[in-house]
């Protein structure tokens, strides 16, 4: 018996072992937060070929949709806009995070993304949009758009949804002070019965 | 290094296991009632097999989610976690996860195989199994939406509405 617990530690060991050794492979580079074109963002080595269908500026109206086809290649692995870069918050997104080969990706072969991003502007003004893409290695590209939004005197800015007298926050505390110690007693009233009945 | 990935996948496909022979086990025990209590028989072999994979699943299970709580804390601040709803829901239901499989583990070890003898005592062990890995899945894919963006229970967590709050 204990012949046979030493021969498997060495396996356990190993699997240990392994498991650390491919978990410290699946770090990417978390430090490149940053907007992209500063520092801190990812490498721009003008490597990837990343173009929109966007001739010049766009002309759109306040709360119309409108939608730019991005086009990439080059071992692209994901093609993001986000609402923090440029004037992205002007603009309500949809479909603007698409990795290779995913839901969104209009190109099947690999390493190339072809995305429709769909844009709603909330305001009147000039504006710049923002798309970012990058490499598995670590490579990325950006391109700007320039959006004019005429006014729609008639547009209303969509609501948020919950509504913003809502608290997440204090909701989850006070769930975590009620559910917990009430799933608690709950199940110390079950295990009394089952110890109860079991003695029957 | 991130310590919290290493711990939570092993445990989850314990657990996930565990639910699915729970429950198993019950529609076996509601099924085969008879040859089940008749010993040495090829039933009774199975179902006591699947008995011991759920005793032993759920204690390796309760370690690894001790064990995935403690590195999640350690791996970001608490602070970030409270901040995404993810995160919110599975600290929450971590807890109550917890609870479950103490209670589980608690009861087997006390009761010993018996548990399953009594329609009250096997269905409340049973479905407290299958409920304890359900939760564990959702928690996991949550993991899975916080650090890939996706996961294939997305569409039936956005269909039920979670996470809340």
């Amino acid at each position: 018996m204990k012949r046979k617990i030493l021969m498997g530690l060495p396996i356990v060991i190993g699997v240990f072992v392994l498991m650390l050794a491919s978990n410290s492979l699946v770090i990417a580079s978390p430090g490149s937060t940053s907007e992209c074109g500063t520092s801190g963002c990812h490498d721009d080595f003008n490597v990837i070929d990343f173009t929109s269908n966007a001739a010049g500026t766009i002309e759109a109206i306040q709360g119309v949709n409108f939608t730019i086809q991005y086009t990439t290649d080059t071992g692209s692995d994901l093609l993001k806009v986000l609402g923090g870069w440029a004037n992205n918050s002007q603009f309500l997104l949809y479909g603007n995070e698409v990795a290779d080969n995913e839901a969104g990706d209009l190109n099947s072969a690999d390493g190339e993304i072809t995305a429709d991003v769909t844009f709603t502007p909330l305001a009147p003004g000039t504006f710049t949009i923002r798309a970012w893409v990058a490499t598995t290695g670590g490579i990325g590209d950006s391109i700007d758009i320039t959006v004019t939004v005429a006014e729609d005197t008639d547009f209303t800015t969509p609501t948020t949804t919950p509504p913003d007298d809502f608290d997440p926050i204090a909701t989850w505390e006070f769930l975590m002070m009620t559910i917990n110690p009430l799933a608690g007693v709950i199940l110390i009233i079950l295990a009394v019965v089952v110890l109860r009945k079991t003695k029957e | 290094m991130a310590l919290h990935p290493v711990f939570v996948h092993f445990h989850t496909g314990i657990l996930a296991a565990t639910a699915a022979l729970g429950l198993i086990m019950i529609i076996l025990r509601i099924v085969y009632q008879d040859a089940i209590r008749t010993p040495n028989t090829r039933a009774a072999k199975l179902f006591h097999e699947f008995d011991i994979f759920i005793y032993w699943g759920n204690i390796i299970g309760l370690l690894g989610l001790f064990a995935g709580m403690v590195t999640g804390f350690m791996d970001w601040p608490m602070q970030a976690l409270v901040d995404d709803p993810y995160m919110r829901f599975k600290i929450l239901w971590s807890i109550v996860g917890t609870e479950i499989f103490i209670f589980l583990v608690f009861i087997r070890t006390k009761v010993g195989d018996k548990i399953w003898t009594k329609t009250s005592t096997y269905l409340i062990y049973g479905i407290l199994t299958v409920v304890g890995g359900g939760l564990m899945i959702i928690l996991g894919a949550m993991g899975g939406i916080a650090v890939y963006d996706t996961s294939i229970l997305e569409p039936i967590l956005d269909w039920i509405g979670l996470p809340w709050p």
